[in-house]
């Protein structure tokens, strides 16, 4: 009874009316953006596993409460920025890999590898995503936060602005140097 | 902020290669997260469904009886162009720097709508000498006056925050009920940086809480001193409140 092409703003009225599916639409839609933007942000995969919990929480929970005038994008991505910011502040979670136990580290693994690539093909992959991963981890907080907001929200200078409480033009400064600075370091694996 | 930007940039083409990067990364959340956010969201729905099951059945026979709509739509109808025909006058009135200040007290909901002592004539108080003084009030606006507190207009949003937050330390549903379907913001802190959730577990409030939890209250919400609702159930022993933030995703 969902509808792929569905508009995210319809798919949380549905929900918000009791439909599940549309809410596990949604979830599928935004998945991984959010997953990225949180994991890269706090470089910490089970931290980026309790905060994404935590934001599609509140999503389901302010379901009846969201009224579709701002995207339903923006408002995600605020709530994503919102709890990131409130887990790094407070440091309320402190889970390393180290304490995942034996059944998640074998997940882990075989997530990484890929279902169906070759040890080589892997490998590259593996090598390419480090490589991002440890150049986003060497911008500067808010410069990553905010290339994240845009290339994984699809945000515009003036929501991440809103998002970050920051002026346009510092975010419009913090998007240029993030991508520079990006540009330079990756410029090897380019 | 002091950063100054660089000089031209290439921009679009970091973009696009950072999206093929990131297409080639599998990293994914792990599917626990999945299914946790799935199960929760269901149960949500079930709650929520469970809570409109009355209102579900009252418009069915609404349904049946078809003559009922035109004159409930009349009534309201009646009610708000009387209402905005009104409440300029009052609010006009009640600025006016001759006009007896409104003694009663502020209330938030349409129930609580005070009594208006009728005046008699030989209530020679200064306030009523000076009203005397003045053209007579028309009764619409006398009556205006009365129902003022209740229009929404009025009242400040903070107000309605904090309505919502005596509702729920006292447990009264009723007009939790009413503020919440207005559209108050179920999170909004007091002084201390408490909500009505935190309220309401203070005061062991159990069916308080299930109300605001199934609107949307942030179960992991803290205060000023970083104190959650679920600490305040625990300490506070009250360990039904506890398992149900806990459901609600309180950590």
């Amino acid at each position: 009874m969902t509808d792929a092409g569905e508009s995210d703003e319809a798919l949380m009225g549905r929900y918000a009316r009791g439909d599940v599916a549309a809410f596990d639409v949604l979830y599928r839609r935004h998945e991984m953006r959010i997953w990225r933007y949180l994991e890269r942000n706090v470089d910490n995969r089970a931290t980026a596993d309790e905060l994404m919990q935590e934001v599609w929480f509140a999503v389901a929970r302010k379901a009846t409460r969201y009224e579709p005038s701002a995207r339903f994008t923006t408002w995600l991505f605020t709530i994503a920025h919102n709890r990131m910011i409130d887990s790094i502040r407070t440091r309320r979670i402190q889970v390393s890999l180290e304490i995942i136990g034996h059944e998640d580290a074998a997940l882990l693994e075989q997530l990484t590898a890929g279902p169906s690539a070759s040890p080589l093909a892997a490998a590259v992959a593996r090598d390419q995503a480090t490589a991002l991963s440890q150049a986003l981890e060497q911008l500067p907080g808010e410069q990553r936060q905010a290339f994240l907001l845009q290339v994984e929200g699809d945000l515009s200078v003036e929501e991440i602005a809103a998002i970050t409480d920051s002026s346009f033009e510092t975010t419009k400064s913090r998007l240029r140097y993030a991508r520079s600075k990006l540009r330079k370091l990756l410029q090897e694996y380019a | 902020m002091t950063e100054v930007p660089p000089q031209q940039d290439p921009l679009e083409d970091i973009d696009e290669y950072y999206r093929r990067l990131s297409a080639l990364d599998p990293s994914r959340p792990s599917g626990w997260v999945h299914r946790a956010v799935l199960d929760s969201a269901a149960r949500l729905a079930r709650e929520r469904a469970a809570k409109i099951v009355p209102v579900k059945t009252q418009s069915r026979r609404t349904a049946n009886w078809p003559w009922w709509r035109p004159a409930i739509f009349g009534t309201l109808a009646a009610a708000t162009l009387a209402g905005i025909l009104i409440a300029p006058r009052y609010l006009l009135e009640r600025t006016s720097p001759m006009t007896t200040p409104l003694e009663a007290p502020v209330s938030h909901t349409v129930a609580a709508v005070p009594p208006v002592a009728p005046a008699t004539t030989t209530d020679l108080s200064p306030k009523t000498k000076s009203a005397d003084q003045q053209p007579p009030a028309p009764l619409a606006a006398q009556s205006a006056r009365a129902a003022a507190p209740a229009l929404s207009v009025v009242a400040p949003i903070e107000d309605f925050a904090e309505a919502l937050r005596r509702a729920a330390a006292k447990g009264d549903t009723q007009e939790l009920r009413a503020l919440l379907d207005r559209h108050v913001d179920i999170d909004a802190r007091d002084a201390s940086g408490r909500t009505a959730l935190m309220l309401a577990t203070l005061q062991g409030q159990a069916s308080a809480i299930d109300q605001l939890l199934a609107f949307g209250a942030d179960p992991n919400a803290a205060d000023a001193r970083g104190t959650t609702s679920l600490q305040a159930a625990v300490s506070g022993d009250h360990e039904a409140i506890a398992v149900k933030l806990r459901r609600a995703g309180a950590r």
